[in-house]
């Protein structure tokens, strides 16, 4: 009873005190350089959590505590202003800067806290709305980042099929790659949090035996770029520890867009466009085809009139890839609708997205909508909605893996029917597959959640999240009996459906203030607890006795499977900011984190960071200087983790299966071996950087960074005496260091005539400092391996010299120098040497935007050296595999009579199978021509006279293509060509986008 | 600071959240941990059965290889001369004594995963409290029973026999009696150490195992009948011997007779010789398969002229030999493992006419030679009955013992084993053409096989067999 009254008397002095603060009232409106209102404007008390946002009309309104008069103005894409208002009239104009340089300005942090660029201690990039050129027909938004911020790689593992997920790396490599295809490592990709929520990681941990033969989607897909507000990517650990456990791989933060103030707003955009193939593989016609596998079959001992019989006519010739490509269309259309009040905003939008790709049977649509609602119910207490679901249906047949058939046989019979006999008796045909077949995608994902904000008081801010996200998707396929996919089985269904359920919770308190006038210091304390529920579920079934039947229970032999998986974890957070008169800042954070995915002692894992900065333009003697307008060093260290390996990685498992009953009981089995010693990775990041404004027009920042990963977690060989050949074992150390440079120029800046030029580089260096097993572990199916000193995404193979002029063998060379026919030989731990790498060292982009009157025109590139790529050998098999595949034209320079110096061997059906070799390893250095986009905007006296706001029309190019600096001839196939399987698009569209 | 309302609030959210410690407990559902897979009886014994099932799970052991490895090398069966390389790649290497990479046969790892589960189970009967001390006495019998068979076929597998060294004292295997961690690089011990541990466990177990008639599980006949096994290999000749004497003497156990013979190798092995059984509830890697009596099916592995000359036209056995032709040829297979419609062949591991030919070769080595000679009359009289009695001694008593053992338990997994024991050399004159390797001179050390290549570089301190 004591306490309550204690609490109630408490609460009538806050009161009591906190209304004796309010005496002065300020109001005032905000405009843009060229007078317009700005609405959105972010307005606070320095050094306190008090504040409001300007109306539509610009116009805001605030009550001042008695002992704090200064404003601070901030709106993003604008420079960040404060003003002492003490001496001011009671309304204002306040006339914002535009931004040129994004070194100001405000950017999103952590836990949704926005902050001035100039405060920033850490490393982060963001990128706005507006910079990300959402016109751009990409199904997913991180394809949008390639080549925009420094040190961040984005790699389309599909090539030209929409709709998978996108590599995204920050910094190199942050976990270590798994020594073979089936085996676990943790997850490699950043984490994504969007409106405070984290999404699926559909890419973490190993695959269910449930599920083996799903072709697994992008749940970020579901996202409309057209409703991302902006995208930050948190490189450092001063900027990502609070994350905590899952920031290892650095973290993106997505913002939407939220309601704005004043009428209804309309927005719409339609566009169209047509895709064609680039650099698909040039294969052999039938009279090659023909030539080559009859010579491969005199080589291999048979007759002349063997060879002859067996290799068939070139009568006939069928250009596979040809018969399948299509120039495929794409409509995007987006609407979004916003208005409100000042006590309620909101933003409804819809998208529509139907992205054929250049093979038929392969496409990707997506419908969505997005809702924003933002009540103000007063000065202390708001409430925000942000959420949206999208629909996607793809389709999957056509995905370039069984295309290269021989040339010389004919896709359809005399009758007109499909060719389904002799060839094609035990391999599928292409068009009969893609005519009889199924294959495709159902899913259904919405993201949403609600937050809340209440100021009990200036100082201090309270907020709650409660965020839910969801994705479904069932995967269909059906191999009809009617050709050889299925015909074994009798037609064969499989139906997979993937479930992923996540709710997160957060608590966060906000205290903020300043002392003396010049101490400002921030505090953060969070509370989280999240909870992840994955469920799988496969139906297969084969024999169906009618074709078109597609259900299971039609069918002879069924077959079900479920599998279920949880994770929860709670979370404790904080962070502590001081500066000095914005000169001199420091900000600490911590995370502790509480995971079920590790059992036993570890389960608890604490990270934490310090980050520096020095304001130098801040000091007189800099100040002074006229042309420096910006002069930081920031500098910082922390730790973060990587719990995405998959749930209980560190248990011993039994599985109960029927296979391990015995005599009719039920029997269980070890299936997974414990590793009680299993613990986190830590990801030790140190950054230093400099942040450097000049002229008025230029912007600079370096950076160093130095990422040091310990104990990363790998699937390898342990002691057979374990009952097992491999398991789950902190297996190596290594570190990521590089420098990251950004530059921003404003090349020209008239009444006209604007030119922006934004660079990018980055440099990585990886590197193995310690291997906690064997001095090398080394898969030679994979030909990846843990080597001190070494890359870990370096390739291991055979290193192949060549031909041998007199004999046409292929060679290789061994580790004493000499020469060797045999790959198997060569391919042996003792020989085999570093081939290349997958890592790129030196990588960026370079955009530029360039304005002239109603034109604008922007170009995006990006590039990459220093990785190599490790081709699929089937297309140059040198005879080994030409009696069903077609090759490439490369084989046409194959050895044929000694003497001959030539890179291709003699064609044998007898040579060797092998892969991983230099012979198959291509640099792959690029430039690429991202995005090429010009836009006409009609003047505004003309709109306006058909009662509209604005009204553009665009033209587009993207991907136009690639610049590759290997040596290949124009009339043979090299790393464009044999880079993927299914090749990339480039993309013309035209579109148009009206406001009102 | 003053402290307001909603900090309380928050802090009091925070304190009942937390205190679910609970909600951090995730079992996985689709598989159970090792702690709650051995925490209780019903489960200790579906953990059981899980390990008599691993002995079979995988060709690699019971399923297959312990029944023709043997054999293939020690001269019973030969590979079917035109099986293509793909098919013939598993038995080519084994067959020519040729280990051409020390490649990737798993024998070795399959064989430690199912020591393993046993090992579990051993380990985890202290912690059992749901069940009569009976009840558990009988899991720990059986799992004590399966621990000294596989460390009995490591020894014969990858170690040279007891008697390669007078002591013993040569390297063994690395003996298990609980599950090593990941990283744990253990070290062989001595063929002495080995085999002490295989006696120590089978002797424990005879004394837990119950007294039942079940076939296919250890009880406590087919224990003594293991271990009188383990004593012939050990050359303990009396107590061999006398353990063959319990099993022999024992009411529940009788040899057929000569005209039911063919009928015991039915998968069901009606009549009381089978002793121990394995049963195996797949319908992969079985051993009609292999032996070529499925219908249509070719035969992978063919009986040898070396072995079928050895039968008498009279001798009931020579009618599990059968010639059937096919599109690629005549083949000899052999019906020990006819093909069964639904199911794999069930393995058997221990059959009593073994027994009688444990005893007669244990009462001739101690020179007991009429009961030696007993003995050997009755197995060689049951498979032929018109047989003559025969009267023989010393070294030629212990031969034709030998020829009896090759005769009656061909195919069922014994040859090379006995012949490395017996210091006998391997001689293969129906053998597969173009193998180098047909005959070995005893000592090679080829008679026993390698560890296989990411055994040793999973294990540093794994020493290789001597010559590989």
């Amino acid at each position: 009873m004591a306490k309550v009254a204690a609490l109630f008397t408490i609460l009538f002095f806050y009161h009591t005190a906190s209304a004796q603060d309010e005496l002065f009232k300020v109001t005032g409106q905000v405009v843009d350089p060229s007078g317009i209102p700005l609405p959105g404007v972010n307005i606070l008390v320095k050094g306190t959590n008090l504040g409001t946002i300007s109306n539509a009309d610009g116009n805001f309104g605030l009550a001042l505590p008695a002992n704090n008069r200064i404003l601070i103005f901030s709106f993003i894409g604008y420079k960040k202003q404060e003003m002492d208002v003490s001496s001011a009239s009671t309304s204002l104009t306040v006339t914002m800067e535009e931004d040129v340089q994004t070194l100001e300005g405000v950017v999103i942090t952590g836990y949704n806290v926005e902050k001035n660029r100039t405060e920033i201690v850490g490393s982060l990039d963001q990128i706005s709305s507006e910079e990300l050129v959402v016109e751009r027909p990409e199904e997913s938004f991180e394809k949008l980042l390639a080549g925009r911020i420094a040190g961040v790689t984005i790699s389309n593992t599909g090539g030209g099929e929409a709709g998978l997920p996108v590599s995204v790396r920050i910094r190199g490599q942050g976990t270590l790659p798994s020594l073979g295809t089936s085996r676990r490592s943790s997850s490699s990709e950043p984490l994504y949090i969007l409106d405070g929520v984290p999404l699926y990681d559909i890419t973490e941990g190993v695959g269910s035996n449930v599920t083996a033969r799903e072709q697994r989607l992008n749940p970020l897909a579901s996202l409309n770029p057209s409703d991302i507000e902006s995208i930050t990517v948190l490189k450092d650990a001063s900027a990502s520890a609070i994350y905590g456990a899952n920031a290892a791989n650095g973290v993106i933060l997505i913002t939407t867009k939220d309601g704005r103030t004043g009428g209804l707003k309309v927005e719409a955009r339609v566009a169209h466009g047509l895709s064609e193939a680039i650099n698909n593989v040039k294969l052999l016609n039938s009279e090659q085809y023909v030539e080559l596998y009859r010579e491969t079959l005199l080589n291999s001992g048979f007759t002349e009139e063997e060879a002859i019989e067996r290799a068939g006519s070139a009568e006939v010739y069928t250009d596979w890839e040809n018969i399948t490509i299509r120039t495929a269309q794409n409509t995007n259309a987006n609407l979004s609708l916003s208005g409100g009040s000042e006590s309620v905003r909101m933003r409804l939008s819809m998208n529509y997205l139907d992205n054929e790709t250049i093979s038929e049977g392969n496409s990707f649509m997506k419908m969505g909508s997005r809702t924003a609602l933002n009540f103000n119910f007063s000065e202390k207490f708001k409430a925000d909605f942000n959420g949206g679901f999208t629909l996607v249906r793809k389709e999957s047949l056509g995905g370039f893996f069984d295309q290269n058939f021989p040339p010389n046989i004919s896709p359809y019979n005399a009758d007109g029917s499909f060719n389904n006999s002799g060839f094609f008796e035990t391999r599928p045909n292409p068009l009969a597959t893609l005519e009889q077949n199924d294959n495709n995608h159902k899913s259904f994902a919405t993201t949403n959640s609600v937050r809340l904000s209440y100021k009990p008081a200036a100082s201090i801010q309270l907020r709650g999240l409660i965020g839910l996200d969801y994705y479904q998707n069932r995967h269909t396929i059906f191999l009809s009996g009617l050709n050889a996919s299925g015909r074994n089985f009798g037609g064969r269904l499989s139906i997979l459906d993937r479930q992923n359920f996540k709710w997160i919770t957060n608590l966060t308190a906000r205290w903020g203030t300043t002392l003396r006038n010049n101490h400002n210091l921030s505090a953060l304390a969070g509370f989280e607890a999240q909870e992840q529920v994955t469920d799988l579920i496969r139906g297969s079934a084969s024999g169906f006795p009618y074709d078109d039947l597609r259900i299971l229970q039609v069918a002879e032999n069924r077959e079900s499977y479920s599998d279920n998986e949880v994770v929860t974890s709670i979370s404790y957070f904080g962070e502590l900011s001081y500066d000095f008169k914005q000169k001199f800042f420091i900000s600490l954070n911590t995370r502790n984190d509480a995971s079920s995915v590790f059992g036993g002692d570890v389960r608890r894992a604490f990270f934490a960071s310090a980050g520096l900065s020095y304001n130098f333009h801040e000091e007189e003697f800099i100040k002074n200087i006229s042309w420096i307008d910006l002069f930081k060093l920031r500098t910082s260290y922390g730790s973060t983790g990587n719990s995405r390996i998959g749930s209980y990685a560190a248990r011993g498992l039994y599985g109960i299966d029927e296979r391990f009953s015995y005599n009719g009981d039920p029997g269980i089995y070890p299936t997974t071996p414990a590793n009680p010693d299993l613990t986190w990775e830590r990801n030790l990041k140190f950054n230093t950087g400099l942040d450097i404004g000049l002229f008025d027009r230029m912007g600079l920042v370096i950076e160093y960074y130095r990422n040091d990963i310990k104990d990363a977690i790998a699937q390898i060989d342990v002691p057979y005496e374990s009952g097992f050949t491999s398991g789950d074992v902190n297996a190596a150390d290594f570190r990521n260091q590089g420098i990251e440079l950004t530059l921003s120029y404003d090349i020209r800046r008239g009444e006209n005539f604007n030119w922006t030029a934004d660079f990018n580089l980055a440099t990585n260096r990886n590197e193995i400092t310690a291997v906690k097993l064997k001095q090398f572990d080394f898969n030679p199916n994979t030909g990846t391996g843990y080597r001190i000193g070494e890359d870990v995404r370096n390739i291991y193979g055979a290193f192949y010299t060549g031909v041998d002029p007199e004999t046409g063998v292929a060679l290789f060379l061994l580790n004493d120098g000499s020469l060797d026919s045999l790959y198997r030989v060569a391919n042996d731990p003792e020989h085999i040497r570093r081939i290349g790498t997958t890592n790129p060292t030196l990588f960026g982009g370079f955009t530029n935007t360039l304005i002239y009157k109603n034109w604008q025109l922007s170009i995006i590139t990006s590039y990459s050296f220093g990785a190599d790529v490790l081709v699929s050998n089937f297309y140059e098999t040198d005879g080994r595999q030409i009696s069903f595949l077609n090759q490439s034209v490369n084989q046409l320079d194959r050895w044929q009579n000694p003497g001959d110096i030539t890179n291709t061997p003699r064609l044998s059906l007898e040579n060797e199978p092998y892969r991983l070799t230099n012979r198959y390893l291509y640099d792959d250095d690029f430039i690429r021509f991202e995005n090429i986009l010009l836009s006409y905007s009609f003047s505004n006296q003309l709109i306006r006279r058909i009662g509209l706001d604005k009204a553009n029309v665009f033209i587009q190019c993207t991907n136009l293509g690639y610049i590759y600096f290997d040596d290949t001839p124009k009339d043979r196939n090299g790393v464009a060509e044999y880079k993927n399987r299914f090749p990339e698009s480039r993309t013309f569209t035209a579109g148009i986008t009206i406001g009102f | 600071m003053k402290v307001r309302f909603p900090n309380i609030l928050l802090i009091s959210l925070i304190l009942i959240i937390a205190s679910c410690e609970d909600f951090l407990d995730q079992e996985p559902r689709s598989e159970i941990s090792k702690e709650e897979a051995l925490d209780d009886f019903l489960s200790l014994s579906f953990a059981l059965n899980g390990a008599y099932n691993g002995l079979v799970l995988s060709s690699l052991y019971y399923a297959e290889f312990m029944m023709y490895y043997p054999d293939i090398t020690g001269g019973n069966l030969k590979i079917r001369q035109d099986l293509s390389e793909n098919a013939g790649e598993p038995f080519r290497e084994l067959y020519n004594f040729q280990v051409a990479e020390l490649s990737d046969r798993d024998n070795y790892e399959e064989m430690y995963e199912v020591l393993n589960s046993v090992n579990n189970v051993i380990n985890a009967v202290p912690n059992i409290i749901d069940a009569s001390q009976e009840e558990v006495d009988g899991v720990l019998g059986e799992a004590l029973a399966l621990r000294a068979l596989i460390h009995f076929d490591l020894l014969r597998v990858f170690a040279q026999p007891y008697n390669y060294t007078s002591d013993a004292s040569h390297p063994g295997i690395i003996v298990l009696t609980e599950s090593p961690d990941p990283d744990e690089e253990l070290t062989r011990s001595s063929v002495a150490d080995g085999y002490n541990q295989v006696v120590r466990d089978l002797e424990d177990a005879i004394s837990l195992l119950p007294n039942t008639n079940i076939r296919a599980r250890f009880n406590q006949l087919s224990a003594k009948a293991l271990l009188s096994r383990v004593f012939l290999y050990m050359e303990e000749w009396s107590r061999t011997a006398s353990l063959a004497n319990e099993v022999i003497n024992d009411s529940r156990t009788a040899l057929v007779d000569s005209s039911s013979y063919v009928m015991i190798w039915d998968n069901n092995y009606l009549g009381n010789e089978i002793i121990l059984k394995i049963l195996n509830n797949s319908n992969q890697n079985t051993l009609s398969d292999l032996f070529g009596t499925v219908p249509g099916e070719v035969p992978i592995l063919t009986v040898t002229t070396d072995y079928e000359n050895l039968l008498t036209d009279s001798d009931v056995r020579s009618r599990l030999i059968q010639e059937q032709s096919y599109d690629e040829g005549t083949y000899r297979i052999t019906t020990k493992y006819p093909y069964q419609n639904l199911s794999a062949n069930a393995v058997p591991v221990l059959r009593l006419s073994e027994i009688y030919l444990n005893r007669a070769e244990a009462y001739a080595e101690l020179n007991r030679e009429e009961l030696a000679l007993a003995d050997l009359n009755t197995i060689i009289q049951r498979a032929d009955p018109s047989a003559e009695e025969l009267i023989l001694s010393g070294q030629d008593l212990l031969n034709r013992i030998f020829e009896e053992r090759r005769k009656e338990l061909a195919f069922e997994g014994h040859l090379l084993f006995d012949l490395n024991r017996n210091k006998r050399d391997v001689i293969r004159s129906d053998c597969n053409p173009g193998v180098i390797n047909c005959n070995l001179a005893y000592p090679d050390y080829r008679y026993i096989q390698p560890f296989p290549l990411g055994a040793i570089s999973g294990n540093r301190n794994l020493v290789q067999n001597e010559g590989y």
